[in-house]
């Protein structure tokens, strides 16, 4: 694809100029000006083929004609190349009258164009006292009187102080009658300065003695940065030129033969002055004319955010190499370079600009932190002394930090908006009713169903075990019977024996069966020796049958109380140690 | 006669009672107080007057969302989102709370996240989270002897099949509910953040003024408590996030003030 783009292309040009007609158009403006000064002819084929250099174009006497260049132009619309070539002469009127320029002859693709007559009036420049005189033409300033290039180097003030700006102006003078086609410009060397470029100078025209000259100028800005006498070396310019000679037949009459020359200026001399000591506290070496303020970027800040502090310095002077001052460490702050920013300007005379110091605070604490006041001076050479300045202390207000956003700096109505109202009412309680479980009616509350919930689970089950095994039950039961028939005959006054006699015998029969209570005192301790029962407390049981059975049958017997007492407790503890012959 | 009498008694009890219902306690008329200085916007004094009834060993929700707004309009959002988040855990399905609260956190935080240890156990835990710690554990009790009634039910009705199962499956099933609930109820309340970050601050790697600062916790965070020393308390975002932070500037659920 880009094959094809390239062969279309090489093809539009080659055969393009073949396919149409060029067109051809000439121009002289303008044709009014001062001695000195350039009328452009322009030349501008449109539509292939180019100009011939065998131009014929006899000028009259007192005009200076230089080429300006050519240029080409390509296009392509809608797939159709088009080509023009654009060629410029500048004309410059030598002396002041009326020049009757003839027809100008241009020969395209072989093809003879004309144009013209023009008639050109140049006036005299209106700073010159006196129009050059005749003969002063280009063909005579080639003479050796009349210098055809100078170069002239001068300082202001040659007297000044380090670091005041001075202006070194090269000034390179070019007779009006020649054709420069190279130059090339040596600038002087200038230890001991630091150096700026001023804007470029507009090229004029300076009629001196015997000639008229195209000037160029070139400006610096000084800044000596020490004490001393200080040399500036000559510039130079090497040149080459070639002078014109009234020749019709040439290209333009610009046929004369090459010169080469390396004209040099004088060197310069300037003293240095030291500046007057002692300087102020806070000057840091800046010469020239400035103010100086300083600026935050927020008014509320907040803790752990940064706050730029910028100190901005304006005015004219090397600000290039200005220093700023000298920022002061802050309790409870963090300080951080944040770097400086210079914005120059500068006219032909006058170097100068705005240079800002940026300072970093991050407050560590919230709180008021007292920004202190920082002293700055400079030298001012035009008045002859220091200009002290000195930036205000302030206090910055830290509000505390913020996490995720911004909310406690945020004015509270702010924050209020959409706010549910508050409530009218409410039903205060205590701590403890939050927290009902701490209560001890909470647990009982918990545990009483569930214990009673056992305990029914508990005595049915019995039940129902009893009713399954009635023997075992009455077993289950007989030492709590028998404890309980003892208590009885421990209060009883009617028959106490009895009632001995007859809880002892229910346990035995609860535990060793029913046939217990048909046997005889010896037949019990048969029975119980046959189950297996302890022989002792065997013994001790049926004894103390025997023996309430004498209390309760012998009256005459005689029986204390702590008889009786004995008797219940070795029946408690006796029948107890009867269990070895227990039934299963 | 004995019938005048028991009427007249009546009537003495029910006025008796009815006056000490209607009796306002400091608490109360420190309340009321409070909604008044609000109302006349002055917020800072209305603070004072609702931290009089917490002083009292008084509180409810509806006390501490009056407070979180008089502390969000006198211009202390992590009082405000402190406040808000107490009367939150005392009334979770209130709207206008979970408004205010949501409204604040938004404003504090720039978001109202979800806190994620609350939604562990996903739709349970939001169930469990509507419930205050005081109705569960009344939930829990009721269930207890839902349960017991219905064994004894069970044991007294007679002996019919289909009903003895059912109420033996509802026994059963409100115990389990019981137990479910209070061990969830328990999971959360042990999960929940212990305090709150009401003044953004640093947490410093030793309890001094001059120890490396740790990390900033923003006003509104929630933290675990750990250890004291001095006006120093320790606290603890994540694992990884420990530091000492001045105790002023902590606010416990526990115990608020």
């Amino acid at each position: 694809m880009n094959r094809l783009l390239l062969a279309a292309l090489g093809c539009a040009l080659l055969f393009g100029p073949a396919l149409g007609e060029p067109t051809v158009e000439a121009t002289l403006e303008p044709l009014d000006l001062e001695v000195g000064g350039r009328a452009v002819l322009t030349i501008i084929v449109e539509g292939g083929g180019s100009i011939d250099d065998d131009l014929r174009w006899p000028l009259p006497e007192g005009l200076s004609v230089r080429s300006a260049g050519e240029s080409r132009n390509f296009s392509m619309v809608n797939g159709k190349f088009s080509q023009s070539t654009q060629r410029r002469y500048l004309v410059t009127p030598l002396r002041e009258g009326r020049y009757e320029l003839p027809v100008l002859e241009i020969h395209v693709g072989g093809r003879a164009y004309r144009f013209g007559p023009w008639a050109l009036t140049a006036r005299a420049v209106a700073s010159q006292p006196s129009p050059e005189a005749p003969g002063a033409g280009p063909s005579r300033s080639g003479s050796g009187a009349i210098p055809a290039v100078l170069v002239e180097m001068t300082v202001e003030p040659s007297q000044l102080f380090v670091g005041q700006q001075a202006i070194l102006s090269v000034r390179f003078l070019q007779r009006a009658d020649i054709a420069v086609y190279d130059a090339r410009f040596v600038p002087p060397e200038t230890e001991g300065f630091w150096k700026e470029d001023l804007p470029q100078i507009p090229h004029g025209v300076e009629r001196r003695p015997g000639a008229t000259y195209e000037v160029t100028e070139i400006r610096l800005a000084l800044f000596p940065t020490r004490p001393g006498r200080l040399e500036i070396s000559p510039a130079r310019v090497r040149v080459q030129y070639r002078t014109a000679r009234r020749d019709p037949f040439s290209f333009f009459g610009l046929s004369g033969p090459d010169r080469e020359e390396e004209p040099a200026s004088a060197p310069c001399i300037v003293t240095v002055k030291p500046l007057p000591q002692p300087a102020p506290p806070g000057f840091t070496g800046a010469v020239g004319d400035y103010s100086i303020r300083s600026s935050f970027d927020r008014e509320a800040a907040r803790q752990g955010e940064p706050i730029n502090w910028t100190v901005e310095i304006r005015g004219a002077g090397n600000v290039t190499a200005l220093e700023g001052p000298q920022f002061p460490e802050i309790p409870g702050c963090r300080g951080l370079d944040g770097g400086e920013s210079l914005d120059r300007e500068r006219d032909t005379r006058i170097v100068g600009g705005t240079k800002r110091f940026t300072r970093i605070l991050i407050p560590d604490r919230a709180g008021t932190i007292r920004i202190p006041s920082i002293a700055w001076a400079h030298y001012d050479p035009a008045e002859g002394r220091y200009v002290a300045s000195e930036l205000a202390g302030r206090d910055l207000v830290v509000e505390p930090a913020l996490g995720y956003a911004d909310a406690d700096a945020k004015p509270a109505e702010r924050l209020g908006e959409g706010l549910r109202p508050i409530f009218s009412r409410t039903r205060l309680h205590s701590a403890s009713a939050e927290r009902p479980w701490s209560h001890p009616l909470y647990a009982a509350g918990v545990a009483a169903p569930l214990l009673a919930l056992a305990a029914i689970f508990a005595l049915r089950r019995r039940r129902e075990m009893d009713r399954l095994d009635p023997v075992g039950a009455r077993m289950r039961a007989a030492p709590r019977n028998l404890r309980r028939s003892l208590e009885r005959v421990g209060v009883e006054r009617e028959d106490p024996w009895g009632g001995l006699v007859r809880g002892v015998e229910d346990y035995l029969c609860a535990q060793y069966g029913p046939e217990v209570r048909g046997l005889t005192r010896s037949g019990l301790r048969a029975h119980l020796t046959e189950q297996g029962c302890e022989r002792e407390a065997t013994e001790r049981i049926v004894e103390i049958l025997e023996q309430a059975d004498a209390r309760r049958y012998l009256p005459a017997s005689a029986a204390s109380e702590d008889d009786l007492r004995e008797a219940i407790r070795a029946s408690a503890e006796s029948a107890t140690r009867l269990k070895g012959g227990r039934r299963g | 006669m004995a019938r005048r009498f028991l009427v007249s008694a009546l009537a003495v009890l029910t006025l008796l009672g009815s006056r000490a219902a209607r009796a306002s306690t400091p608490a109360d008329d420190a309340f009321e107080e409070g909604n008044r200085l609000y109302n006349e916007l002055r917020y800072a004094e209305a603070l004072d007057s609702y931290r009089k009834v917490l002083a009292a060993g008084k509180r409810s929700a509806e006390l501490f969302h009056n407070m979180g707004n008089a502390a969000l309009q006198s211009g202390h959002a992590g009082w405000a989102v402190y406040y808000f988040e107490q009367a939150r855990r005392r009334s979770p399905r209130n709207p206008d709370i979970g408004a205010n609260l949501a409204l604040t956190r938004r404003a504090l935080l720039g978001s109202d996240p979800e806190p994620s240890r609350a939604s562990i156990l996903h739709w349970s835990a939001r169930w469990v989270d509507t419930l205050t710690p005081a109705r569960a554990a009344m939930t829990v009790l009721a269930l207890v002897w839902l349960a017991v009634a219905a064994i004894l039910c069970r044991w007294m009705v007679p002996p019919l099949e289909g009903r003895r199962r059912l109420l033996g499956i509802g026994a059963v099933a409100a115990l389990a509910l019981a137990g479910l609930l209070a061990g969830m109820k328990l999971a959360q309340q042990s999960l929940a953040p212990e305090a709150m970050v009401v003044q953004a601050g640093a947490a410093r790697s030793e309890p001094s003024d001059d120890a490396t600062v740790e990390f900033r916790l923003p006003a509104g965070s929630p933290v675990d408590l750990g250890r004291e020393d001095g006006k120093w308390r320790e606290v603890q975002v994540s694992e990884s996030l420990r530091g000492w932070m001045e105790e002023s500037a902590i606010a416990e659920f526990a115990a608020p003030r």
